[in-house]
């Protein structure tokens, strides 16, 4: 992988030391959440380039626009169809649907928040699903804390059943040509039967919660949902361009398109269809307002990320490292397919998958000439991206979903504590890696 | 400035001052301690943010809007029953309302009725007494004299 003659002594030190002393500064500021994520990634990578490891076309080729366009577009998307209230609407219509019995609403709203998480992007669909339930929660008088764990929970299990469900698998299947489908016939079954499994194990653990008087059921039931579309041209709109870019994903191995040309075209269609019956100025400031609310911390962190990766692949210490992992393992592919899934589980636990994943993606595609090329990888990829994203349930900092869940607790008055999370979270967790463990085992091994 | 003003103690409930305000009829209500020393002001945006579900108070990801309610008169009055006993001081640690000193020119006080149209508090600059309060009426009498 060394594309450009690396220097071998940088201010006095080996190349090697050097990229893998700045990857270890970022990734220890990173975990610690002191500094902006966005600004210790950028730095990283500045560093790489600075230090003469990688030039700063080198550096580009290094970022995966693939994976950025595909979140932004998913961003721009999800950001334009939220104004029309269709969530709020959802969101009623399931507690409904279930006469507004707490346990019921408690299921209905998971299932929605992980069918949602499966489609778009988790920290958006989080984002909400929270304040209503927020709402119908309190216009219940139930505590909130087992809906809001739930919604935690399976967002990041929905997220895993699809190539544009959470990060990690956008990551991996950018860099390995993995299809939507693909992620539908090797990532979803996985996740419907963790799916399956944690439902009613959420049900138990909070069950004597679950309790309501009859008029606190009647308010949500005379709840007017249809009054919560506030737009319902946009709701046409938005939905149609969803369904559109959906099936594109489900389509673009045949059309030899790539996620992000089906994401970024989706959103500028909707934001032409929501824009080109206003003047010129007040386009500009509606596109200017769309176009912000997408997460930017994120996506310069994801550049940053892959520039800083590319460096120490550059620099020879990704070669190395899966040499150390094959070591480990004795070369036996079930060993290390099984310990990337538990390991990349326990690790993403505690620390953000985004980058883990980033450095994960050039080790494995390292391990090719050992399993068989290509193919013979496909077992580590399916393990990787069912340990890093059911790995995020592990604890409150598992997954950026689960923070901003906590910061909007937080914010309505009902905390959603590190401790008591792990408590119950943790062990679904590792509930959701065995079953995972099993599957792959059986499936591939 | 209008000195005969409705204040209220230290030791008053939210109860207590909602049934000031509501007997009075007055916006906002500055609260003083038995030195005189003001402490805060309890308005009609504290009553509001009781009976307001929170998702409507969570700044930019709040519900946009409560037209899909069903409007229960119910909840609202127990909401107000269940906030009656907390004392008042648990009303009084934000910073949304602002405090006049008596020196300052009128266009500190037109801008501030302008950011938050409530009357606004004349604190001494030494010693944090409260001196009176600064209505949109007075203002307007001084510029039309």
């Amino acid at each position: 992988m060394h594309e450009t003659a690396v220097p071998q002594v940088i201010f006095g030190w080996n190349a090697a030391w050097f990229a893998s002393i700045v990857f270890a500064v970022v990734y220890v500021l990173i975990i610690a959440e002191k500094m902006n994520r966005a600004i210790v990634a950028l730095l990283g990578a500045g560093l790489m380039i600075l230090g003469g490891l990688i030039t700063q076309e080198a550096a580009i080729r290094g970022i995966d626009f693939n994976t950025i366009g595909l979140l932004l577009g998913m961003m721009v998307i999800v950001g334009v169809t939220g104004k029309s209230g269709v969530f709020q609407y959802l969101a009623v219509w399931s507690a409904k649907k279930v006469k507004a019995r707490p346990a019921g609403v408690l299921i209905m709203l998971s299932l929605v928040t992980a069918v949602l998480s499966a489609l778009l992007d988790n920290v958006t669909t989080v984002l909400l699903i929270v304040p209503v339930t927020l709402l119908i929660t309190e216009e219940l008088k139930v505590k909130p804390y087992p809906f809001l764990v739930s919604e935690i929970l399976f967002s990041n299990i929905g997220g895993t059943a699809t190539l544009v469900g959470d990060p990690p698998n956008i990551m991996i299947g950018s860099a390995v040509g993995f299809t939507f489908n693909d992620f539908i016939l090797h990532a979803a079954p996985a996740a419907v039967v963790v799916m399956v499994v944690s439902l009613p194990l959420v049900y138990l653990i909070w069950r004597k919660e679950l309790v309501t008087s009859e008029s606190a059921r009647n308010r949500v039931m005379n709840f007017h949902e249809r009054e919560a579309i506030t737009d319902p041209r946009l709701l046409k709109q938005s939905l149609l361009v969803l369904t559109l870019v959906t099936l594109g994903f489900i389509l673009a191995h045949t059309l030899h398109l790539q996620p992000a040309t089906i994401a970024m075209f989706g959103a500028a269609a909707l934001l032409l269809l929501d824009n080109y019956r206003h003047g010129s100025e007040e386009q500009t400031r509606r596109v200017h307002h769309a176009f912000a609310e997408a997460e930017w911390v994120t996506l310069m962190f994801f550049a940053g990320l892959f520039m800083l990766v590319h460096g120490l692949e550059a620099a020879g210490v990704i070669h190395a490292m899966a040499k150390q992992l094959l070591e480990a393992t004795g070369g036996d592919k079930t060993t290390t397919v099984l310990s990337i899934l538990w390991g990349s589980a326990i690790l993403s636990s505690f620390v953000d998958n985004i980058p883990f994943v980033a450095t994960m993606i050039p080790l494995i595609e390292n391990l090719a000439p050992t399993f068989g090329g290509e193919e013979g990888l496909r077992p580590l990829w399916w393990a990787l991206s069912l340990g890093a994203c059911l790995g995020g349930n592990g604890s409150l900092i598992g997954a950026s979903a689960n923070l901003v869940v906590a910061g909007l607790a937080d914010r309505a008055g009902q905390p959603v504590g590190f401790l008591p999370f792990l408590k119950s979270a943790f062990l679904l967790m590792i509930l959701s890696i065995a079953i995972s463990h099993v599957y792959i085992y059986f499936r591939y091994l | 400035m209008r000195t005969d003003i409705v204040t209220l103690s230290m030791n008053d409930t939210f109860g207590g001052g909602l049934k000031t305000m509501a007997e009075q009829r007055i916006r906002s209500l500055p609260v003083v301690d038995d030195k005189g020393i003001y402490r805060g002001t309890f308005d009609l945006f504290d009553i509001w943010e009781i009976l307001l579900p929170r998702a409507a108070l969570l700044e930019e990801n709040s519900v946009p809007d409560l037209s899909f309610l069903s409007g229960s008169r119910e909840l609202l009055v127990e909401k107000l029953n269940e906030a009656g006993p907390r004392p008042i001081s648990e009303f009084l640690d934000d910073d949304k309302t602002s405090i006049i000193h008596p020196d300052a020119p009128v266009e500190e006080a037109i801008l501030l009725l302008y950011r938050r149209s409530t009357p606004l508090p004349v604190v001494d600059r030494k010693n944090r007494k409260l001196r009176g309060v600064i209505t949109a009426w007075e203002i307007l009498q001084l510029l039309r004299a």
